[in-house]
């Protein structure tokens, strides 16, 4: 399904996932939930 | 003496001690209490579990006990609301309903919550053994808080339990799910371009919570209805950053104060949710804290979300019953299971009279509330309580090319993974024997008389009864 966007972290390279809600906005960014680092999601998008 | 968390642990330890587990060895914040709860529940038991020595986030022994498991099990919420196993779900919405009463207001002075008091600067959410529960969240959460807010216009308090993420020394980002009240006040309030007060109040005798949670229309209080399903007056104290006619629950362990402000939304999850997944980040409300204030010695409570839910499928059973009833009055119990995460399957049990009631019965069902997906009604000789005998009236009494309704294009769960938006197929099951008089197999039987004769202790040491492995023991 296709509700969640799978991220690969660019610091400490665990994955994990967004809500497709996200891409609505211009240039959305997203948080790693193990070491915090914010990153475009456009840089780490996985799926 | 008024109803809190103390006075509902202090009387059902004296009367289960047995079902109250006291974990004195340190364990983190960081998933180590929770996996003591999943080990449990492996073990299919969900007793009431206090960890009192909590070390939080920041590597230190938290001031605070934690305590979880309150909601665990219907033994527990029937007993906190003076009922029992098979109709807790059906007294609960019967006095939310029908026996709200006001609540009463009291001096600060006589609020045990305004024993300690800490505001500005000195905040810091991460004294709290607030739990990290599953490894993609991505930090400690407050499970159990009961978000309170109220109607921008009417002043009408609203309660739900919203999951709120610790991000910061005064910062919770809180997940109000789009069609809750707590979002329909959010969006009142900014478009009014006012910030909301909100207030998380944590622990409290778990029939306050149950009548806090309790599912009504916008906006209608939640505070009158948890008087109602606990049977005396909730009291309140006006807050302590908020106004005095922002009130909160006077007997409360915690309250944590604060505000969210127009628009202002920050990322928030993934977090481990009911459906025992993750649900994906996004962006949540900031919660920007301006106090806590807790009693003294004051017991932390938290919810372990994605590994029991049993409250809200309880309730829900009350708003199932409710609807078949009026197209089947031949219903006799409905439950909604652990295995669809205590939304989205419902057992019912009919007395069938005549052909169709089952099918009447499921689509009254699925169309009375977004959680229910799947329903199996079953004959009133089928324990719906027990798993092994409803699938066993799907084995053995239906037919899916005559017994199966399936609707797509429903409202469902967004958190539901298998769905691409909130949009989800809904199906039911009728799993009953043909109606009277018509005749059908019988089932096995022993005797009576002779189950009631020959007991197996009479036979068997009860130790040598309790080693004998589980059928699907490995």
């Amino acid at each position: 399904m296709a509700k969640e966007i799978w991220f690969k972290c660019l610091k400490c390279s665990e994955e994990a996932c967004c809500s497709t809600e996200l891409e609505a906005l211009p240039e959305p960014e997203v948080m790693c939930p193990y070491c915090h680092h914010h990153m475009k999601l456009s840089q780490a998008r996985i799926t | 003496m008024a109803k809190d968390l103390r006075t509902f642990l202090d009387e059902y330890e004296k009367l289960f001690p047995e079902d109250v587990v006291r974990i004195k060895k340190p364990l983190s914040v960081i998933h180590e209490c929770s996996a003591i709860v999943k080990h449990f529940e492996d073990l299919g038991k969900y007793p009431i579990i206090i960890f009192e020595k909590v070390i939080t986030s920041k590597g230190k022994e938290s001031a605070f006990p934690c305590i979880t498991n309150i909601l665990g099990t219907r033994k527990k919420l029937a007993h906190a609301i003076g009922s029992n196993f098979e109709e807790v779900g059906i007294d609960w919405a019967r006095r939310a309903a029908e026996q709200k009463l006001d609540p009463v207001v009291v001096d600060a002075k006589d609020a045990p919550c305004k024993e300690n008091i800490i505001l500005g600067d000195e905040i810091d959410l991460f004294d709290l053994p607030a739990l990290k529960h599953h490894s993609m969240d991505p930090g400690p959460y407050i499970t159990a808080g009961n978000l309170t807010c109220y109607h921008p216009d009417s002043w009408i308090d609203n309660c739900a339990f919203h999951r709120g993420f610790i991000a910061g020394p005064r910062e919770l980002r809180s997940y109000l799910t789009p069609f809750t009240h707590a979002a329909n006040n959010l969006r009142e309030h900014e478009a009014q371009d006012k910030e909301m007060k909100v207030a998380y109040w944590i622990g409290h005798h778990p029939a306050f919570i149950m009548g806090g949670q309790t599912r009504m229309s916008w906006p209608e209080s939640h505070y009158q209805a948890a008087g109602g399903v606990a049977g005396e007056p909730l009291r309140l104290v006006s807050s302590q950053s908020l106004g005095k006619d922002f009130l909160v629950p006077a007997d409360a362990e915690f309250i944590i104060e604060g505000i969210m402000r127009p628009g202002r939304r920050e990322l928030e999850g993934p977090f481990g949710e009911y459906t025992r997944y993750f649900g994906p980040q996004l962006l949540s409300p900031v919660f920007e804290v301006a106090a806590i204030t807790h009693r003294n010695n004051p017991l932390w409570h938290s919810f372990m979300v994605g590994i029991n839910n049993n409250y809200a499928g309880t309730f829900t059973e009350s708003t199932v019953y409710a609807a078949v009833k009026k197209a089947v009055p031949q219903v006799q119990r409905v439950y909604l299971p652990l295995s669809g995460c205590g939304r989205h399957h419902v057992y019912i049990q009919i007395r069938k009279t005549a052909e169709g009631q089952p099918r009447d019965a499921i689509m009254a069902a699925l169309s009375c509330c977004e959680w229910v997906k799947h329903v199996i009604v079953v004959d009133e000789d089928i324990d719906i309580y027990d798993e092994r005998w409803v699938m066993w009236a799907v084995a053995t009494r239906s037919q899916w090319d005559k017994d199966l309704i399936v609707v797509p294009g429903c409202r469902g769960s967004k958190l539901d993974p298998s769905v691409e938006t909130y949009i989800t197929t809904k199906g039911g099951i009728d799993a009953t024997k043909p109606a009277p008089p018509a005749r059908f197999s019988a089932k096995v039987a022993i005797p009576d008389e002779v189950l009631d004769k020959i007991r197996l202790p009479d036979f068997v040491a009860a130790d040598d009864i309790g080693r004998v492995p589980d059928l699907n023991q490995r």
